[in-house]
């Protein structure tokens, strides 16, 4: 078995399968997640994303597969890969009778800082997390606080590869902003693997995404080639309810007598949606096609496939 | 500072912050000032008490006048009966806790090996023991003097270090028990049903002074100069070795498990 693997890949998922009792939790996964991505792991509840998750920090064992963070192999229970590693699980619980201050430098300090180095990075983490002032123990902390603390602990060290499960969850929409311009801030300098159920956030921030469902892969890639996959190519538009009807009868056989538009649909009020073979193509027929016929058109628009649809779209197939 | 001693000072943190520092010593200390005062004014109190009901006109003849053995017996049957459910009650949930929060995980995702966390709370809580144990044993000493106007012998400090080795075999035991359950509920059916179950075992003869609660006759006997140590060397090296025992169960069980 190796231990090292010479790889540009920060992290590295082969067939990866874990199982509790009959039911697969993870089931085959293979994965690569360059270095300095962001990357987002999506899927519902019970999907597998937590299993994944504590199997690549070395606190779950795999059935079977192999993990490697930064080219060399997590072992479970071991210390292997972690030495680059902040975790940041899914309920983070810091130690409620620690302040924040003192539970940072003593994360630091496991992590090999000196006392003094410590308390620099801790105030650093403080500041970054918005806890600066806070001086009261962890315990009284509200859940949004919590994970803050969390946060600060996982980049404590300023590690290279972040493993974030649901970071933005718990968070009110003002908090889930900040945590977004904190992992914006670590785009490019480390890779930072996020699962989240919150996928206008993902959307907001990841370069690349895998969705999965009951513990299989389903979907993998960079978001824009996702997006592209997936693209609806829907164009919409409304013309005024007086055009006359033979005008638009006229308009409607052009329309779908183009090779590039596969379906028109349109309601009573003659608002149109049409699909089309080819955006680009379609943007540039339109309007001749409305000038032609001398029709005014009251708005046209390109409707855009959201990750959030692609995702209900993947995962129920 | 190396990783092992962050973590101890963690632990210690834990103790104090979380009172387990100071239940111990506050339980030990009652222990160590009531036990002498009990057995010297227990007769004069039951004496008290029937007089006012004018019943009984001499109890003399029933309660014994006390000696200073009557305070070590006081005393360790506390120790015996409360002390030991006290340490494992605080003791039960020191990784069960730890593990059911999720607080451990965000140790072990440092670099930071599964047995020095084990074995940091092993030996802290051993420390948050003897400190507890020296405030009760002092009171304990001076209490007995002061009573009976008799100085209690050496073998009051070789007793009491064997009782403490009784306490250690405890906390390993207790240890074990909150490293391979789930929840500290379980920690505790596990650690008290061990413990009453080895009292049981150890009441058998033949075999009971090689069970670690014979350690209880051990200090009783060295206290009272009424044994000497090598008489009771094969039941401390055993407990002894039961101690580290537990504690390597407890590093290995820990090793293996998933968080």
């Amino acid at each position: 078995m190796r231990t090292v693997n010479e790889t540009n890949d920060s992290i590295e998922i082969r067939e990866l399968i874990k199982s509790y009792g009959n039911i697969k939790a993870v089931d085959g996964l293979t994965l690569n997640i360059a270095k300095g991505q962001i990357f987002g792991f999506l899927g519902p509840n019970g999907a597998g994303k937590t299993t994944t998750m504590r199997m690549i920090a070395g606190l779950t064992k795999p059935d079977s597969g192999d993990i490697y963070l930064a080219g060399r192999r997590v072992v479970f229970g071991g210390k292997s890969g972690r030495e680059k590693l902040g975790f940041l699980p899914d309920v983070p619980e810091c130690y409620g009778y620690m302040n924040v201050r003192e539970f940072l430098e003593m994360c630091a300090m496991l992590q090999g800082y000196t006392r003094a180095e410590a308390r620099v990075r801790a105030d650093e983490m403080i500041e970054l997390t918005g806890l600066t002032g806070v001086n009261k123990r962890i315990g009284a902390y509200s859940r949004g606080m919590k994970q803050r603390a969390g946060i600060a602990q996982a980049l404590i060290h300023d590690p290279d590869i972040v493993l974030m499960d649901e970071p933005v969850s718990a968070l009110d929409p003002e908090g889930r902003y900040d945590v977004i311009e904190i992992l914006k801030k670590l785009k490019g300098n480390k890779t930072v693997f996020i699962s989240s159920h919150i996928i206008s956030d993902v959307e907001k921030i990841c370069d690349s995404v895998a969705v999965i469902n009951k513990g299989k892969l389903i979907e993998s890639g960079p978001v824009s080639a996702i997006k592209d996959k997936y693209d609806n190519r829907t164009i919409i538009f409304g013309l005024p309810v007086w055009t006359v009807r033979e005008k638009i009868g006229r308009f409607e056989a052009m329309l779908r007598n183009s090779d590039w538009c596969e379906d028109v649909s349109v309601d009573q009020t003659n608002h149109y949606r049409i699909k089309v073979t080819n955006r680009s193509t379609a943007q540039l027929a339109l309007p001749g096609i409305f000038a032609s016929n001398e029709i005014p058109v009251e708005y046209i628009d390109s409707v855009t496939t959201s990750l959030e649809d692609i995702f209900l779209e993947v995962i129920r197939k | 500072m190396n990783k092992f001693t962050i973590l101890l000072r963690k632990d210690w943190t834990e103790s104090v912050r979380k009172h387990r520092l100071m239940v111990l010593t506050l339980v030990f200390l009652s222990f160590g000032i009531l036990s002498p005062v009990t057995a010297k004014y227990l007769p004069e109190i039951v004496d008290a008490i029937f007089k006012a009901f004018g019943e009984i006109p001499d109890l003399g003849l029933i309660i014994p006048k006390p000696v200073i053995n009557d305070s070590y017996v006081q005393y360790y049957k506390n120790l015996t009966q409360m002390g030991v459910l006290i340490q494992i009650l605080v003791t039960m949930g020191i990784v069960s806790d730890e593990k059911k929060k999720g607080t451990a995980i965000l140790i072990l995702t440092k670099s930071v090996s599964r047995s020095m966390f084990i074995v940091s709370k092993y030996v802290m809580s051993c420390i948050v023991l003897v400190i507890s144990m020296i405030p009760s044993f002092v009171a304990f000493y001076f209490y007995t003097w002061m009573l009976f106007n008799e100085q209690p012998l050496n073998g009051a400090f070789i007793g009491i270090l064997v009782f403490i080795l009784l306490l250690v075999f405890i906390i390993s035991f207790t240890l074990f028990a909150s490293t391979v359950a789930k929840s500290t509920a379980i920690s505790a059916m596990i650690a008290l049903g061990g413990y009453f179950s080895i009292s049981i075992v150890s009441a058998l003869p033949r075999i009971s002074e090689y069970f670690p609660m014979y350690l209880l006759n051990a200090s009783f006997d060295l206290s009272v100069g009424a044994g000497s140590i090598s008489e009771f060397i094969p039941v401390i090296v055993i407990t002894a070795a039961a101690s580290v025992g537990f504690m390597i169960l407890s590093v290995a069980s820990f090793r293996y498990q998933e968080l």
